[in-house]
């Protein structure tokens, strides 16, 4: 298919939004400005989308609880039309707040850590976004290796956890931080095995090429992946420390975990990082899994076109921001699971099935490069996902239910 | 004595700032690694120092190895020795140092002149003006193709590790009344 050869939108978007300033961008000192100048946008993006979605996670959870949630901050007009405009400004007057509170290091705690604790959380973050594609030829560098540096510097969030849960010398802190590396290390394993699916399918780790991949095959590869989203959704639900999995704060047994100590901007940046990480595991289940910016029955232009490019942007927006949506869904209906179900979850079904999921996904690549078409694939997949069921069917594990019943005295 | 990369291309400003932060970076952590008596700062370190080392290996044209080198070593293994750490008393009490102190430098000593023996004797293949663009896609040909035996006997090799560590790390159980 023709889809496959459009390279440009691979360019990075520092030469995208130059494109009019004729100048090399791609290399030299150009290059380390360009770069500065996509790092300075995807900072501002992070902050404002996490003020958007600290306001939405309210508004989704009193819609749950069947309250109107914050409404007297903002525009009296817009609160007075509906529930969902009303209290637009709530996340910045709590931001302001924040800034303006003493930022307290306590007496016995370890000053260093305990302050470069925040600031590497909010640095990985960001360091992670520069390969996420935005639009065709918007992302800040195609990297030719950009799943892994998304993984390997998304790894770095769990130091930032264990070091404040140390630096703040106070048990709720530390028993945070051990029950978050635990957690982080065993659900890092069934996310990348999941993720591995779409590599497979693609043959690329670029994430424009992921994009450009599943143009190719003609289908998302939720398709022949499906029990790889689940899985990839699942876990990172756990990576991100959000509620059913959010052991490592528990805030009945626990206080706050690893936040406990922390106050003003600090407390911030890691409330800041929890939502932009949020935003960040969903846009690459959006790209990898849900087809990232391809507009539906719309093939992409061989050149660079501006109103492709727009509408991409508002396809990928709406995808990423439906699965942070169900993200939110799932932290107001679901209960707290307990830490050693945590771990049979992820080590006893997670990972065993992530591995199913990437030899069907191996299957559906061998398939497609005998020149099998969209429908046939996409048949196969259906079928080899029923087998799957199938075949657990018949071998009977323990239901997952069982998991969360007490063990019996021996 | 001929210096290793004569004939190799004079790399650019940026990649001689980069390298020489990069280098003093990893250089300034490792020596706080290894002399800082507090356990948990000297694994703080050893983080700075692994992180460094992949920003090394980006500049060198290496991206991959480099995302390895921050995925394993800083992610998964320096967690862990944090993770070990926090199950340690008595981390902040220094222990007597002075054969330490000597048996260390012995040691470091005589590693920095095998590296530079190595170093200055072996036929370093420089790549010309033309550096050879990374692929994953060759990396992995190599591995799971040219040298498919000697991948999976270090597989095998990691796994009776990883038995054997179950078996130390396993409770004794009770014998069968």
């Amino acid at each position: 298919m023709a889809a496959a050869h459009a390279e440009w939108t691979s360019q990075s978007a520092a030469s995208s939004l130059l494109s009019p300033i004729h100048w090399n961008w791609e290399q030299g000192w150009p290059l380390a400005l360009a770069m500065l100048l996509s790092l300075a946008l995807v900072l501002g993006f992070i902050c404002v989308s996490s003020l958007i979605l600290i306001w939405a996670e309210r508004k989704v959870a009193a819609r749950i609880q069947m309250r109107v949630g914050p409404m007297m901050t903002g525009p009296r007009k817009f609160a007075e039309f509906s529930m969902w405009t009303g209290g637009l400004l709530q996340t910045a007057a709590d931001a302001i707040k924040l800034l303006l509170k003493e930022l307290i290091i306590p007496a016995k705690a370890d000053p260093v850590p305990f302050t470069v604790a925040p600031i590497i959380i909010v640095t990985v973050c960001i360091t992670a976004f520069i390969v996420i594609p935005f639009a065709p030829a918007f992302s800040v560098s195609d990297l030719n290796i950009g799943v892994v540096h998304v993984v390997a510097i998304s790894s770095l969030t769990v130091l930032s956890i264990v070091i404040a849960g140390w630096a703040s010398n106070s048990k709720y802190s530390l028993l945070g931080g051990l029950r978050s590396a635990a957690q982080m290390l065993s659900y890092e394993i069934p996310l990348i095995f999941a993720l591995l699916g779409p590599i497979t399918l693609a043959g690329t780790l670029s994430m424009q090429g992921l994009v450009r991949a599943q143009a190719e095959y003609g289908f998302w590869f939720c398709i022949p992946s499906a029990l790889g989203f689940l899985i990839y959704f699942v876990s990172s639900i756990a990576e991100v420390n959000r509620p059913p999995f959010d052991i490592p704060e528990a805030e009945s047994e626990l206080v706050a975990g690893y936040v406990s100590e922390y106050s003003g901007m600090m407390f911030a940046m890691f409330f800041l990082a929890e939502f932009a990480n949020m935003f960040l595991v969903c846009s690459v289940a959006a790209t990898m899994f849900l087809g990232g910016w391809m507009v539906p029955f719309i093939p992409i232009p061989q050149q660079p076109e501006l109103w492709y490019m727009l509408l991409g942007g508002l396809v990928f927006f709406a995808k990423t921001s439906f699965l942070v949506f169900i993200m939110m869904w799932i932290r107001w209906t679901f209960p707290r699971v307990r830490p050693d179900h945590l771990m049979n979850l992820g080590w006893k079904y997670l990972f065993p099935l992530s591995l199913t999921n990437l030899v069907l996904c191996v299957i559906i690549t061998v398939l497609k490069d005998q020149q099998w078409t969209a429908w046939p694939l996409a048949g196969a997949s259906a079928l080899g996902l029923v087998l799957i069921l199938l075949c657990l069917q018949l071998i009977r594990l323990p239901k997952p239910s069982a998991l969360f019943e007490p063990k019996k005295a021996p | 004595m001929n210096f290793p990369f004569a004939d190799a291309p004079a790399p650019s400003v940026l990649e001689a700032i980069t390298f020489w932060l990069l280098a003093g970076m990893t250089l300034t952590s490792a020596w706080f690694t290894v002399r800082n008596p507090n356990l948990f700062h000297a694994g703080l370190s050893l983080i700075c120092c692994f992180l460094g080392v992949a920003g090394l290996y980006v500049n060198l044209g290496a991206p991959f190895l480099g995302a390895m080198q921050v995925l394993i070593y800083a992610g998964a293994i320096a967690v862990l020795l944090l993770f070990a750490f926090m199950l340690t008393h008595d981390l902040m009490k220094p222990k007597d140092e002075r054969f330490q102190n000597a048996s260390g430098a012995v040691t470091a000593l005589a590693m920095a002149a095998m590296l530079v023996f190595v170093a200055v004797k072996s036929e370093w293949r420089a790549a010309g003006s033309d550096p050879v663009k990374f692929d994953p896609a060759a990396l992995a040909t190599s591995y799971m193709h040219d040298n498919l035996v000697p991948f999976e006997v270090v597989s095998l090799l990691l796994l009776s590790a990883l038995v054997g560590a179950l078996m130390i790390a396993r409770k004794e159980e009770a014998p069968p009344e």
